[in-house]
């Protein structure tokens, strides 16, 4: 028979959407900070704001997208997953509280959602993949020679490919997505001190490849 | 796309001077990032406009705040047309027939906008919301106050609900979380019993092989009360627990509420409880039944603590709990006891090994 277990999904709720229920909730379910230029923008939604939600949409739509598709490669799945993130938003926009920031709490919770679609597929559980994060990626982007650093792009894609995935994820929210350390640590869930290795890592790991294109 | 960096923290170590050339600074973009063909934004706009008005709509009528992917509304399509038949059986022979047939077209009409819950809307009997096998889901209320409802549980929520009375209807398990809003008393009717409230949070279970409607109260203050025999009543506050059937009510203040509220994150504890007390749970939620095939096993008193997530990882607890072997088949899982009492210590703490043989077997 088919393996009903795997699909007996209950996604993680998105991180710090305060008064997760289950819990008793208390008065005031703010708790954390977000971050003063997104104030305004949350404050709105949180009221009903369908305008103030509808820029934030145009607005993070296809980075989310993107960023969905580094793990599920399977566009339609990333589209339907942002499109959940942000209809859940709307459904508890009430309770909605995204601490650290509008940007790196959607990634944080598009990150989430797709761990779990990859956790619960058949085939990762088939191959037992313990570490969902090694699903990272497709293929670099070919070079395209008709484009200034075309040859850096090509000499640096085998680099980032062997990379570490925490490395390369971070590499990717850093230098794709120009988030701050702060920023990556939300989305990564970890510490703004392992961020820094890692971005510190990665820089040394690409500056071979950098200078000899310098040198050229 | 070129980085900008509109929040930098003070920590931060500037980057390296190639770091900001334009050149490298696409290459590195370009390099980390992933080839998809671009956005359609506007498309994508309309469509979640559509979803947000279909989620508003079914708010209006006290409605579902669902959690799940499409990947796994598709699995769970594929999922209920093999144990819907059994637990429909089991469960609710009446109303079976008449419901099942609503639920489908229900089920077919709200899925496509993420409501998983299937929901019935009738003037007479009120709109009735049904998980099936493995399944749990949120309610909201019209009134705001949520239910979260266990596997293979049934709620009706009254027609007339929020205009005078609160009133629902339950078969199974779930936590409310009631909303005080207005003075309107809130009733749960479950297995022959009332509780009564006035916003407060706790956890109500009856399912039908339970001989006692269970109340647990985390907030507030709650009565329950037998339908036939009024002196059966007891009010308990916040810490209580309440047992209650048609003659009698008992109730016990247990330090640890934890464990009845605890399946709301997808977690099961048992405390001394019997093994059949333990495997009816994991038959809910995972749909495999279970047999024993040594009496002994029936008689064992079980404290454990299980994750939902992953069968292969419960039964591998529930096994070495047990000391029992399992094998599988079709969707029956056998548990028998172990020839010997004392297991060479090499295959009773290799956790991991047994578990990836459990996945082999499951995955056949």
């Amino acid at each position: 028979m088919a393996l009903p277990y795997l699909f007996a999904v209950f996604p993680d709720d998105p991180p710090n959407s305060g008064g997760e229920f289950g819990h008793p909730r208390t008065a005031d379910t703010r708790s954390g900070t977000v971050p003063p230029h997104d104030l305004e923008r949350v404050e709105r939604i949180r009221a009903g704001d369908e305008a103030a939600y509808d820029a934030m949409f145009v607005e993070l739509y296809a980075p989310l997208r993107e960023f969905a598709a580094t793990y599920l490669r399977t566009v339609t799945v990333a589209e339907e997953i942002v499109q959940d993130v942000f209809l859940d938003v709307w459904i508890r926009r009430a309770d909605w509280w995204p601490v650290g920031g509008v940007r790196p709490y959607l990634f944080r919770a598009v990150r989430n959602r797709a761990m779990n679609v990859i956790r619960h597929t058949r085939t990762a559980a088939r191959l037992g993949t313990g570490d969902v994060e090694d699903w990272m990626g497709g293929p670099p982007p070919p070079p395209n020679d008709a484009r200034p650093g075309a040859a850096l792009v090509a000499a640096l894609a085998p680099v980032i490919a062997s990379l570490p995935p925490a490395r390369r994820r971070a590499a990717l929210l850093r230098w794709h997505f120009g988030m701050s350390y702060a920023e990556i640590a939300e989305v990564m869930n970890t510490s703004v001190a392992s961020v820094t290795k890692h971005i510190a890592r990665a820089r040394e790991d690409v500056r071979p490849v950098v200078e000899r294109y310098l040198k050229e | 796309m070129k980085p900008d960096h509109p929040d930098p923290s003070p920590a931060e170590p500037p980057p390296p001077a190639w770091e900001n050339i334009p050149v490298i600074a696409q290459a590195l973009s370009d390099v980390t990032g992933v080839a998809i063909p671009p956005a359609d934004v506007d498309g994508a706009l309309a469509h979640a406009q559509t979803r947000r008005m279909a989620s508003s709509a079914r708010d209006a009528v006290g409605s579902a705040a669902t959690r799940s992917t499409p990947l796994e509304r598709g699995a769970l399509r594929l999922r209920s047309r093999s144990l819907h038949s059994s637990f429909w059986r089991g469960a609710l022979p009446g109303a079976a027939i008449t419901l099942g047939v609503a639920l489908v077209a229900a089920y077919a009409v709200t899925h496509r906008t993420s409501a998983r819950t299937p929901s019935v809307f009738d003037a007479t009997h009120g709109t009735v919301y049904t998980t099936r096998v493995g399944e749990r889901a949120t309610l909201v209320l019209s009134d705001g106050s949520r239910v979260m409802l266990a596997p293979q549980t049934t709620l009706r929520v009254d027609p007339a609900y929020g205009s005078e009375s609160r009133i629902v209807s339950l078969s199974g398990e779930a936590y409310f979380d009631v909303a005080n809003t207005t003075a309107k008393p809130f009733t749960v009717r479950n297995g022959g019993v009332s509780a009564h409230v006035l916003g407060t949070a706790f956890n109500i279970r009856h399912y039908p092989e339970d001989a006692v409607v269970r109340v647990a109260v985390t907030q507030g203050k709650v009565t329950v009360q037998s339908d036939v025999a009024r002196h059966a009543s007891v009010t308990l506050t916040a810490g209580m627990v309440g047992d209650v059937n048609d003659s009698t009510a008992t109730a016990t203040s247990d330090g640890d509420m934890e464990q009845y509220t605890v399946w709301t994150k997808g977690n099961l504890v048992f405390h001394k409880a019997p093994t059949a007390e333990v495997l009816a749970a994991l038959t809910r939620w995972y749909g495999y039944r279970f047999q024993l095939a040594d009496p002994i096993l029936a008689n064992k008193n079980v404290t454990v603590w299980l994750s939902t997530e992953s069968l292969p990882t419960a039964l591998g607890t529930l096994k070495l709990v047990l000391d029992a072997d399992l094998t599988f088949k079709d969707s029956v899982v056998t548990l028998r006891a172990r020839r010997t009492s004392r297991v060479p210590a090499q295959t009773k703490y290799d956790q991991r090994d047994s578990i990836s043989t459990l996945k082999a077997e499951v995955g056949r």
